[in-house]
């Protein structure tokens, strides 16, 4: 069995790199919170207390990203690799085996990447610290520090989120009919879980009781509870998104005809139909855009100006889930890569030029960019009639925020879907339809 | 229709000289014939074919489309040429998964920026068999199904040469029989238009105007209007 792990591990790397990216890119996240909580801890007095505040409010929008970040990139990485799980049960491999082999198969990934995220936090640790506290001569006279006992816990999340996560989708992998791998798999579409029902209402009433604290809560302290607003509920419509995200796809991108451009019609059935694969890039991209506008609205609501945010500040309090939300959609792009160039081969074989590939690839990497920049806006939007209605001032402060941070995905999406279709355009149709 | 004038293909090796899969081969496809090439296995007659439909570049030699030479052509043109006059059948993986059977039957056209009527789309589904299965994406259709939804999509669009590579070898033997009618009917059509088939299904090439048999890149035997007996004992002899 641990040839089998292994081996498949190397077979599938694109697929396994881009999950041993994300691992390794919250653990790094999460190691440099658990830094600051242990610098806090090592320093004591009110340096502690100003550490524990703004590492507890870091630590919260990390674990929302992680949780919808890596539950997707953890669900892409089985569903994508069905075909084989099929396979293996045709040779006689019993579906409990199955479970056992993808189970085992994300614990080596999270376990070696989250090792990894930690080891690479260790450098940055240090000038990380000294730029977000540049405005804070007490806090940045402290010596950061990351031992073992800060790192651990940070390692044992990502392992048993990623593990967890992809749990469920193991069990999918199990009960993969061995038909299906005769046949043109199609990753199933996502589907309402219990889990996704509990884990959206859970936040949803954290909201609410965020929401019924407001009014009592002074000006002063209402930004932090108004900040963590926005990407909860980029969290709430993360987890109903099967309910609703392959329909709004199809109602926005009918915009444009399908008459006007093969490329864009390609694309919107491409991005609408594979709602696994689209889910798990447009999630993160939410959560990157909820992130950045709803800190933007919160400070806007409390009536402090855009610019009272520095730089550093926002790095500090969000840069690293932002971070790890566009990668992790610019990872769910790269993974997919290999089912695209099918489909690429068959355009070509159909009559499509190159040039009609390459864009209907960019289209795809707009869809995604526009449906979670509309998803997005819209939980910033929530931020801010929420900030309105308890602080009194209306702002839009979180709308350019959220369109830059838009922008920057869409560039780092571009570049992961179109490099690709450049090389996939350079295979030869017939080796990439033969058949497996 | 299609001329083939001395066309080699080599692989590069993993180590030493390239391996020739392909050595000078030449032959013509008249406007209407329907062709099959079988041969044993490795012998280059899928190779041929994707040579043939300028799918794959040849490293010598020349193929004449319509009187157009392929090898002089950009990766535009040939993309032109195959949705203008080109269709393929393949063995497995025929359809776009995102589109439903009837959009997958009027992609071409919709490439080739051609008007094609929802009633011609639906004529072709129905000549196959699967009209009622027109809204059905690719994983809802059985294997059989695909094959036939790629032929419709041939039958719409009315290309000159349909290519098709082993279009029956992941089906069972009724749908095969099927798939084998359409391909048939496409050369039988009246309108010159020529099928080259893969397969392996002996059978299946004596339903073939002409039969090509390769062994080791060149053509062995050809055969005209064979019975299934003298496929199988030409085969025979090139193994």
């Amino acid at each position: 069995m641990l040839r089998l792990i292994f081996s498949d591990l190397v077979a599938n790397a694109r697929v396994w790199l881009g999950a041993l990216l994300i691992a390794a890119a919250t653990a790094t996240v999460g190691a440099i919170v658990a830094g600051d909580i242990e610098t806090a801890f090592a320093a004591g007095g009110n340096e502690a207390l100003a550490l524990y505040g703004i590492s507890g409010t870091v630590a919260a929008f990390t674990v929302i990203t992680a949780l919808v970040v890596v539950g997707a990139v953890t669900n892409l990485t089985v569903t994508l690799q069905q075909r084989g799980y099929a396979l293996w049960q045709l040779v006689g491999l019993r579906p409990t085996l199955v479970r056992l082999v993808v189970t085992a198969q994300l614990l080596v990934v999270s376990i070696v990447g989250s090792v990894l995220g930690c080891l690479l936090a260790l450098p940055l640790l240090k000038p990380l610290f000294r730029y977000a506290f540049t405005g804070s001569p007490e806090l940045s006279a402290l010596s950061p520090r990351l031992t073992p006992a800060g790192a651990v816990p940070v390692i044992l999340f990502v392992t048993v989120v990623i593990t967890l996560g992809g749990f469920r989708a193991a069990g999918r992998a199990a009960h993969t009919p061995p038909i299906q791998s005769l046949r043109e798999v199609e990753p199933p579409d996502r589907r309402m879980t219990v889990a996704r029902w509990m884990g959206g209402l859970v936040t949803l009433a954290l909201v609410a009781a965020i929401v019924a604290t407001l009014p009592a809560t002074g000006l002063d302290t209402m930004a932090v509870p108004l900040m963590l607003l926005s990407p909860l509920l980029a969290g709430v419509l993360a987890a109903f998104g099967p309910l609703f995200l392959a329909r709004l796809v199809r109602v926005w991108t009918s915009l444009v005809p399908a008459t006007a451009s093969a490329a864009w019609f390609l694309a919107r059935n491409s991005t609408a139909a594979n709602a696994a694969r689209s889910t798990a890039t447009i999630s993160p991209l939410m959560v990157a855009v909820a992130l950045a506008g709803g800190l933007y609205a919160a400070n806007g609501a409390v009536g402090a100006p855009s610019g009272a945010l520095s730089t550093g500040s926002v790095v500090l309090l969000v840069g690293g889930p932002l971070l790890l939300a566009v990668l992790g959609a610019v990872a769910t792009v790269f993974m997919s890569s290999r089912r695209r160039e099918r489909e690429f081969a068959l355009i070509t074989a159909a009559g499509g030029t190159p040039a009609l590939v390459l864009t209907a690839a960019a289209a795809e990497a707009v869809i995604y960019v526009a449906t979670a920049l509309l998803l997005g806006l819209s939980a910033v939007a929530a931020t801010t009639v929420i900030g309105a209605w308890a602080a009194g001032v209306w702002t839009v402060a979180g709308a350019l925020p959220s369109l830059t941070i838009a922008t920057l995905a869409l560039v780092l999406l571009l570049a992961a879907t179109v490099l690709p279709t450049i090389v996939a355009l350079r295979h030869e149709v017939p080796r990439v339809l033969a058949p497996e | 229709m299609v001329e083939v004038e001395n066309l080699t293909k080599s692989f590069p090796a993993a180590r030493g000289r390239p391996v020739p899969v392909l050595r000078g081969i030449s032959l013509q496809v008249p406007p209407g014939q329907f062709l099959a090439v079988v041969g044993p296995s490795g012998s280059g007659k899928s190779t041929l074919l994707y040579c043939m439909s300028a799918l794959e570049v040849a490293t010598s030699g020349r193929v004449r489309i319509l009187g157009r030479d392929t090898g002089g052509l950009g990766r535009g043109a040939i993309a032109k040429l195959r949705r203008d006059h080109l269709g393929f059948v393949f063995q497995s993986y025929n359809l776009i998964p995102s589109l439903t059977a009837r959009e997958n039957v009027a992609l071409p056209a919709r490439l080739a920026r051609r008007r094609i009527s929802g009633a011609d789309v639906d004529r072709a589904l129905a000549e196959v068999g699967l009209a009622e299965r027109a809204s059905y994406r690719p994983s809802a259709l059985s294997g059989g199904q695909q094959q036939r939804v790629a032929i419709a999509r041939v039958l719409a669009v009315r290309p000159d040469v349909v290519f098709a590579d082993e279009p029956t070898g992941a089906l069972d033997t009724e749908s095969g029989a099927q798939v084998l009618d359409l391909l048939a009917g496409v050369a039988r059509s009246g309108q010159d238009r020529s099928v080259v088939m893969v397969t392996h299904d002996l059978e299946a090439a004596a339903r073939a105007d002409r039969v090509l048999v390769l062994r080791d890149g060149v053509i062995h035997r050809e055969l005209i209007s064979p019975r299934a007996d003298d496929v199988f004992a030409a085969v025979a002899g090139a193994s």
